[in-house]
């Protein structure tokens, strides 16, 4: 599944710019407690974090709630699946305007 | 966003060990496979055509980009660089993809009509109209025809009158295509939402998602309920930050409804779609 995984993944582990506030809140707190294991591509946090930044934190915030509904549907019928560290993941890429649903 | 470096640099150094290892072991293979060429890597071309051809894009694009780099001079360069940029597309990196594109259509070689074509398709692909119509001008005038024809995909009338400036036997075949592309995009974006509107949950169920119907209604449900019963109870504050939530989960699951319905047509129309555009963009491997 290479290219979508290496730019993803790697590119956020390379990354030098801390995440928003809510994000990692969201990370630090809400995530673990809730025994999150996000099995989208990328990350709900991540895209919410590049929406936070370019649209505005409500935008972000109403776009992220429908990609919650849509990892919640996830299934072959509505996103592409993947092998994500031998586990089953949901290829979503954001759209080339991050701020469209 | 291009693949990073380590990526690049680990899956050339492979790339390299495969053609050294091809070339050093077959020699005479590949001079009998590429006579007139004068550098064996050459022969990988065919390869490259083959792992696009298998949808293995970032191996189409590591091959391409190491024979064109070991081979510049070759006449099959810029068909190479071609293959390339379809896989930098597919693999959604439109920006050095266009690149090469753009340096062999402005070569003026024999494939720099064909560099034209894509580069034009890689815009229509991508929604940008603007950039669109100006390529198109540099398009030779029956793949226009094709290009505008595949553009208007979306509409079945506007299609019609599109294909009817195409070759007849193309014409047949398009529209017989499309037909195949329009009744395999059978879900409404705009009725998912507005359902999902009326009864939170009901668009995901139009759309064919149980689970998401579930969640998106109970959850606006208490939601809802929280605000109405904290406002009766004149607790104002909470009930104004409750109705901000509400409102916010209220607007996302209308647009997932839709985003639902939009999604299940794109996959469901997906080989249609490649059909199509492998009869009217035969310039794309």
């Amino acid at each position: 599944m290479g290219g979508v995984e290496v730019r993803y993944r790697l590119a956020a582990r390379r990354s030098s710019i801390p995440p928003a506030a809510a994000t990692q809140v969201y990370r630090g707190f809400l995530a673990r407690s809730m025994f999150s294991r996000c099995r989208m591509i990328p990350t709900d946090s991540q895209l919410f974090d590049v929406r936070a930044r370019r649209c505005g934190a409500l935008r972000a915030a109403v776009l992220g709630w429908a990609r919650l509904l849509l990892e919640t549907s996830a299934s072959p019928r509505f996103v592409r699946p993947a092998l994500l560290d031998g586990h089953l993941g949901w290829f979503d890429l954001p759209p080339a305007q991050a701020c469209d649903p | 966003m291009t693949l990073p470096a380590a990526a690049r640099r680990s899956g050339t150094v492979l790339c390299l060990a495969v053609v050294c290892l091809v070339s050093a072991g077959a020699p005479a293979a590949a001079e009998s496979a590429a006579p007139a060429a004068g550098c064996p890597a050459a022969r990988g071309g065919t390869r490259i055509a083959e792992l696009l051809a298998g949808r293995r894009f970032v191996e189409a694009h590591l091959l391409a980009e190491l024979i064109t780099t070991i081979c510049p001079d070759e006449s099959d360069a810029p068909r190479w660089r071609i293959f390339d940029a379809v896989a930098l597309l597919r693999l959604d990196e439109p920006e050095p993809a266009r690149e090469l594109l753009a340096q062999v259509a402005e070569s003026h070689g024999e494939h720099a009509g064909r560099a034209r074509i894509v580069l034009a398709w890689s815009y229509l692909r991508s929604h940008d109209r603007q950039a669109y119509q100006e390529t198109l001008s540099a398009v030779p005038a029956p793949a226009r025809l094709r290009l505008d024809a595949l553009d208007a995909a979306g509409d079945r009338g506007r299609f019609r009158r599109a294909a009817s400036a195409l070759d007849a036997a193309l014409r047949t075949d398009a529209l017989a295509a499309h037909d195949r592309l329009l009744r395999a995009r059978c879900k409404r974006p705009w009725l998912a939402g507005l359902l999902s509107a009326v009864l939170p949950g009901a668009g995901q169920v139009y759309a064919g998602s149980w689970q998401g119907a579930a969640v998106s209604f109970l959850l606006n449900g208490v939601l809802v309920g929280a605000t109405v019963e904290l406002a009766r109870n004149e607790l104002y504050f909470s009930a104004a930050a409750t109705g901000l939530a509400a409102s916010i989960f209220y607007v996302g699951n209308i647009l997932n409804a839709a985003d639902l319905a939009d999604r299940q047509n794109d996959l469901a129309a997906l080989p249609a779609r490649d059909a199509l555009e492998r009869l009217l963009v035969p310039e794309v491997p």
